[in-house]
């Protein structure tokens, strides 16, 4: 059976939430997300304590190592294609171009974190998300958990146990 | 002073911060009126000098660096503390930060934005700006990476587009709120603009993760930006500039200057919007306290500047210094030592520091003061240089004051409109200082 149902439940503290993933863990469902209007490393932990993590920083490593090496083929090749001689200064001069290097370096990393977090956060989209209601934003935590019509009604009723202030099913296609 | 335990609940700061987006009132119309006049007023006068060339501006020899690129430098500073409260403050986890690094990063955006005009301002061809870049081009010539100015170009660039995209992400999970509260026009602008951001597990992940390497990259261009804008004139060899203390020197008096400019726009943004539950004196007392000691940076580095003169017993490097106190700019030299050493002893006083009307009346000195700094480095150094024959003196031009004062319009008007359409103070991280709600807690 398709998983054409999702549970949402809205919760006003935090440790309730954090036992209600555990709840869910324990129950062996896998396909749930939480909401929240600020990051917690409570919530992180609970959903994500046997992952790896963000692979946000490999990327900004790549992309400040691609700007260093950027800037020094760009500072030698241009140096040595139109030499400016003056007073005997080398042409490449690396303590001098090492200023740019530290530029592209951070530019680069910079550009290429932000590619990096929207790619993995699935942003820019604009579309409508059938679990997110307006009050996760403000001061309410979300768990929000995809199921077959036949577990919503078993998985309402755990978490309204849970202490959520309020549990509703929306069927979704 | 202690910082007061916050009774706030997520929906009043919800509600606090949003209501400086309602419909703007009279007063913030005769403000942008203002601010906007001052614009018009910087237009026509790069207008006129556009046309009628360079000479307009009072840059003539020996002095052929002056009022442009004091602004410049001026405006570069005033950019620094954003970063430094955004970035540098997120890194040591100092609480105090929260309520103003939204402000202070958007006065680093358009502080950037205000002072990357200037170079081109002071250009005499603007339209052959894109000479700076390393571009290919018919002639097979590049640039001169060797030159601090080409640095100061990446330098500049760089340290924008990072104050950009920093503003940006920081700015997201708050329009994503401001969207989920309103309606009409405003919802579609906060729909397109918060990218779709639903605070989901997922995205708060690789979020923090790129929050915190964002700060880790910004916070070496906080001391590397006005470093790199310190050697342009350190690098050469003119008495006055070619010295090895001027990059902690200009990085010490650009937060100095920025948290000034932060203190000048904070105190009547807390009062207009009614952010004293969320902006509070302690905050106050916090930058007051950063001021005292970057204040007494800038009076070693004068202090030490002249010293060095002395103990050289180089003569050109001594007479620079007799200029600059006993020639005749003498009272921009003593004018910034009043408003930048002797002034800001005030916040001594304890409760002085957290007398808002005071803090606001020295943070307008303090930003005069270095202005000043700045004009003096600049042309009084270019005014007395090696030979008697090549002295000269220097006269300010309407058309240059005229864009200065544009400079302050262009900068005051972003800020009108910012202020206007997004949170000006940051929903989330507000939130996260709060008391965690737990049941556990209410319980007991």
């Amino acid at each position: 059976m398709s998983k054409n149902h999702v549970v949402i439940a809205h919760y006003k503290y935090l440790d309730d939430i954090v036992a209600a993933i555990a709840a869910m863990k324990a129950r062996g469902v896998k396909d749930f997300r939480t909401f929240s209007p600020f990051p917690s490393h409570e919530l992180e932990e609970a959903v994500y304590a046997d992952a790896p993590r963000s692979p946000v920083r490999f990327f900004t490593l790549i992309g400040a190592l691609t700007g260093c090496l950027a800037a020094v083929l760009m500072t030698s090749f241009m140096s040595v294609d139109y030499p400016l001689r003056v007073s005997a200064k080398p042409l490449l001069s690396y303590p001098a171009f090492s200023v740019i290097m530290f530029e592209c370096t951070v530019l680069f990393g910079g550009i290429v974190t932000l590619l990096a977090m929207f790619h993995f956060s699935r942003i820019p989209n604009v579309a409508f998300w059938a679990d997110y209601r307006p009050n996760f934003s403000e001061g309410t935590f979300g768990l929000t958990v995809r199921a077959t019509e036949g577990d919503a009604k078993a998985i309402q009723a755990e978490l309204e146990k849970s202490g959520a202030q309020r549990v509703e099913v929306e069927y979704v296609r | 002073m202690e910082e007061a335990k916050s009774d706030l609940t997520f929906e009043e700061v919800d509600r606090t911060i949003l209501k400086t987006l309602e419909p703007p009132t009279i007063a913030w119309y005769i403000l942008l009126l203002t601010t906007g006049s001052a614009l018009l007023i910087g237009a026509f006068s790069w207008r006129s000098q556009i046309i009628n060339g360079i000479g307009l501006s009072g840059k003539n020899h020996p002095i052929s660096w002056a009022v442009y690129i004091t602004d410049f430098v001026f405006w570069v500073g005033i950019a620094h503390s954003g970063t430094l409260i955004s970035a540098v403050l997120f890194l040591f986890r100092a609480k105090w930060r929260v309520p103003i690094y939204r402000l202070s990063e958007a006065m680093t955006v358009f502080a950037v934005a205000t002072a990357g005009l200037f170079p081109l301002i002071h250009l005499g061809r603007p339209w052959n700006f894109y000479w700076l870049l390393p571009y290919p081009n018919q002639r097979y010539l590049w640039v001169n990476f060797r030159s601090p100015l080409l640095w100061d170009v990446f330098a500049v660039s760089t340290y924008l587009t990072i104050s950009v995209l920093f503003f940006i992400i920081g700015l997201i999970p708050d329009i994503a709120a401001a969207r989920d509260r309103s309606t009409g026009f405003r919802k579609f602008l906060y729909s397109v603009t918060s990218v779709g951001w639903r605070g989901s597990d997922n995205q708060w992940r690789h979020y923090m993760a790129a929050y915190a390497f964002f700060a880790a990259f910004a916070t070496p261009l906080v001391l590397s930006v006005h470093s790199v804008v310190s050697w342009d004139f350190a690098m050469s060899i003119v008495p006055g500039w070619h010295t090895t203390i001027f990059p902690p020197y200009f990085v010490a008096g650009a937060i100095f200057s920025g948290l000034a400019m932060v203190i000048t726009i904070g105190i009547p943004t807390r009062k207009i919007f009614g952010l004293e539950k969320i902006l509070t004196l302690w905050h106050f007392e916090k930058m007051a306290q950063l001021i005292m000691f970057t204040s007494g940076i800038v009076t070693l580095a004068y202090a030490t500047e002249f010293f060095i003169a002395w103990y050289s017993q180089n003569p050109f490097e001594m007479s620079q210094f007799y200029y600059r106190a006993f020639g005749e700019l003498k009272w921009f030299f003593w004018g910034m030592v009043f408003c930048n050493c002797v002034a800001p002893l005030v916040l001594w006083i304890r409760p002085l520091r957290t007398h808002l009307p005071t803090l606001f009346v020295l943070s307008i000195f303090i930003n005069i003061g270095m202005w000043l700094e700045r004009f003096n480095i600049i042309v009084q150094s270019l005014a007395h240089e090696y030979m008697p024959a090549a002295w000269g003196t220097y006269y300010f031009t309407w058309t240059e004051l005229g864009i200065t004062l544009g400079s302050f319009g262009w900068f005051f008007t972003l800020f009108c409109v910012f202020i206007k359409f997004f949170p000006s103070v940051s929903l989330t991280e507000v939130k996260e200082t709060l008391e965690m709600p737990r049941r556990h807690a209410e319980e007991h």
